[in-house]
């Protein structure tokens, strides 16, 4: 190998190669330190810094011990170790939740040390109040755990102060069956010791508060303006979009059908009496100038006439005039089932519901859409037209609310 | 409901439980601060689009979108509208326009239209276009939804002119290789696929299906449609007839077990 050194090369480096030279210099492969004496070692040892070598394989000597020079030599490698877990400051061996740590040995290993911990640390379940409280399951299973005594303690128990006196007690050595498991995360081991635990009542809290929060109350800007009146006119609200699960069938109440029924007879009969009337003039127009004595009496058929309900109309009751009548259900396309299906009521909590019929919807903000939208109505006739009506700024979604819906127990 | 014809309702009547508590409407805490009547009418129903600009912003402005011409195919109820581009715009790159333009015309015209054509996207739930008149507010089922998105039929016309160029050229290239190729005649393979009847016709459908009804829509031609913008006297006097003129009450057939069997769905399939 060419960069191995010969013996007597190697015996006075120091002499035959100029210092720093790659040839004889540290950087070069695997010739690396390799000398000869122990003399070139010391020489080398004690060179230039960074000019530090390990001893020759053959001269070199177990680590720790002096060489021959004198210097101890010890191998360093420049990895870094492994990495030591610390623990979080609340969890340490000197902390309340674990038992009395007097007997704590200093002389033991960080592994045996971590052990120790993990073996003697209770758990510590995590908890939170509010919104995001643990659920009735986790609940029971925390109980079944060993905290059946907390039910009844109390709103909130202070979990350190019961594990300082179950450490008091003697709660040293292995985890019980009736141990106190607590989770400590990294966000709240700063306060571990005041973590308190939910019961069902705070549980049961936290339900309510989260079925209030259910109601969306951006609903309130769509239908009443600043100062807390309705809005009236499309112009101030805009148009809007209503998307409902399913439109219930509506129909007209009974009287009012009959009523419409009779309406809509009267306007017969008051047509064929003007019918009539007409064709009377024009016969009387026809028959002025000519007296016809063998001309035959022209009566109307008594059996047709009486096939009408109105054959001699009450002129006192039915509204013959000119003026025009009032716009009626029938005269504008004749769909009959136009009309008030509901109220939309707005809350000061600032809730809208919607109640249509017996059903109670629950009416919020849709999602906010970026781009444009607008009504059109298409007309595919002949000819075919279209109007654009106007632009849709204000979409709601209405839900059914379930508990008015849902049929009852009994 | 009241049988009794309700009369328009004012201020008066919106206020009328004010203050009251909304044990009705299902919140016994809460208190009521308006009421207002809710009217459904069904004038417009069958001819009411709710159109979906995807490419326009929200703040856009109606009148802004001036079609200057509009076409519908009536049967399959197809709409589409040329909106006109601002080719003296400092943003609008006439270079580039001019070679789009050839999609259009051979004239060597701007590309200085922008065609949107309509595309129906199914409902997945009923949508009520509702307008608020005199503290009432009124309800008129929309009969689609559509978007309007633009079409790229002059990038179409522009590769079938390129196609048809090329196709020139390999036609004279071919005629000049068919006189070789009637020298040095080569073995050619061929595959013979044999299929059932009952598949053949069963593949005949399947194509049938979507290829129909697409060629259906090709084949048929666009008609004149007549467009009224927002704003015009004709879109105001249609604009009305979204406003009831029945004020009676109508009665509810639907029951709160029905609506919810319906919505849901039936919860106990074992009892009809």
């Amino acid at each position: 190998m060419p960069d191995t050194p010969s013996q007597n090369e190697g015996s006075a480096p120091s002499e035959s190669r100029p210092r720093g030279s790659i040839r004889g210099g540290l950087t070069r492969g695997r010739g690396r330190g390799r000398g000869g004496t122990s003399a070139s070692s010391s020489s080398l040892a004690s060179g230039t810094p960074g000019n530090e070598r390990l001893a020759s394989v053959r001269n070199r000597s177990t680590p720790g011990t002096p060489t021959p020079g004198g210097s101890k030599l010890v191998f360093k490698p420049s990895n870094p170790g492994r990495r030591v877990k610390r623990e979080p400051p609340g969890a340490t061996a000197s902390s309340p939740l674990l038992p009395s740590s007097s007997t704590a040995p200093s002389t033991v290993s960080v592994k045996k040390e971590q052990v120790r911990r993990v073996r003697e640390r209770p758990k510590l379940i995590e908890s939170v109040s509010g919104p995001f409280a643990q659920g009735p399951a986790m609940i029971a299973a925390a109980g079944r755990r060993g905290m059946t005594g907390m039910a009844g303690a109390g709103p909130s128990v202070n979990l350190s102060a019961m594990a300082q006196q179950m450490a008091q007690e003697g709660g040293g050595g292995g985890p019980a069956a009736d141990a106190l498991e607590v989770v400590v995360t990294d966000h709240n081991a700063g306060d571990s010791g005041s973590l308190e635990v939910q019961t069902e009542e705070m549980a049961v809290r936290a339900a309510e508060d989260m079925a209030r929060m259910t109601l969306d109350y951006s609903a309130y800007e769509g239908f009443m303006d600043s100062g807390g009146k309705a809005l009236k006119h499309e112009a101030d609200g805009g148009m809007l979009v209503m998307q409902v699960p399913l439109v219930p069938e509506f129909d007209l109440a009974p009287e009012i059908v009959h009523r419409r029924l009779g309406r809509k007879q009267k306007k017969v009969a008051r047509q064929r009496t003007i019918d009539l009337q007409q064709q009377q003039q024009q016969q009387q127009q026809q028959q002025q100038g000519v007296v016809d004595v063998d001309a035959v009496d022209v009566k109307p058929k008594l059996e047709d006439l009486e096939d009408l309900e109105d054959v001699k109309p009450d002129l006192a009751s039915l509204d013959i005039s000119d003026e025009p009548q009032e716009p009626d259900a029938d005269d504008d396309n004749g769909d009959l089932a136009d009309g008030r299906v509901g109220t939309l009521v707005v809350l000061k909590s600032g809730a809208v519901r919607l109640k249509l019929g017996t059903l109670l919807l629950d009416v919020s903000r849709g999602a906010d859409c970026q781009f444009m939208r607008g009504l059109l109505a298409l007309d595919s006739g002949d000819p075919a037209t279209a109007f654009l009506l106007g632009n849709i700024d204000h979409m709601f979604l209405c839900t059914p609310d379930l508990e008015s819906l849902a049929p009852s127990e009994n | 409901m009241s049988d009794t014809p309700d009369v328009a309702m004012g201020d008066s009547s919106i206020y009328a439980s004010a203050g009251q508590p909304a044990t009705q409407y299902g919140l016994p805490d809460d208190e009521i601060a308006a009421e207002l009547p809710v009217f459904l009418t069904h004038k417009l129903a069958k001819s009411l689009h709710m159109l979906v600009y995807p490419q326009k912003e929200h703040a856009t402005k109606p009148g802004l979108i001036n079609p200057t011409v509009a076409r519908i195919k009536p049967i399959h109820r197809q709409i589409e509208l040329d909106i006109p581009l601002d080719v003296q715009s400092p943003m609008y790159n006439k270079e580039r326009g001019r070679e789009l333009g050839e999609g259009i015309s051979d004239v060597g015209r701007l590309l200085d239209t922008q065609t949107l054509v309509s595309v129906d996207i199914p409902k997945n739930s009923t949508y009520l276009a509702g307008v608020v008149r005199n503290g009432e507010l009124h309800l008129t089922p929309v009969e689609c939804l559509t978007q309007l998105r633009p079409s790229l039929k002059y990038l179409d016309r522009l590769a079938e002119k390129q196609k048809a160029a090329s196709k020139i050229h390999d036609d004279n290239e071919d005629a000049e290789a068919e006189d070789d190729k009637d020298k040095d005649a080569k073995a050619q393979t061929i595959q013979v696929t044999v299929r059932s009847a009952e598949a053949e016709e069963a593949l005949r459908q399947q194509q049938n299906s979507i290829a129909y009804i697409q060629q259906k829509l090709e084949e048929e031609p666009w008609s004149k449609l007549a467009y009224h913008d927002v704003g015009s006297e004709e879109s105001a006097l249609v604009a009305e007839k979204l406003v009831a003129t029945n004020r009676e009450s109508l009665l509810c057939k639907t029951t709160p077990d029905e609506y919810l069997t319906a919505v849901i769905g039936n919860m106990n399939p074992d009892i009809l």
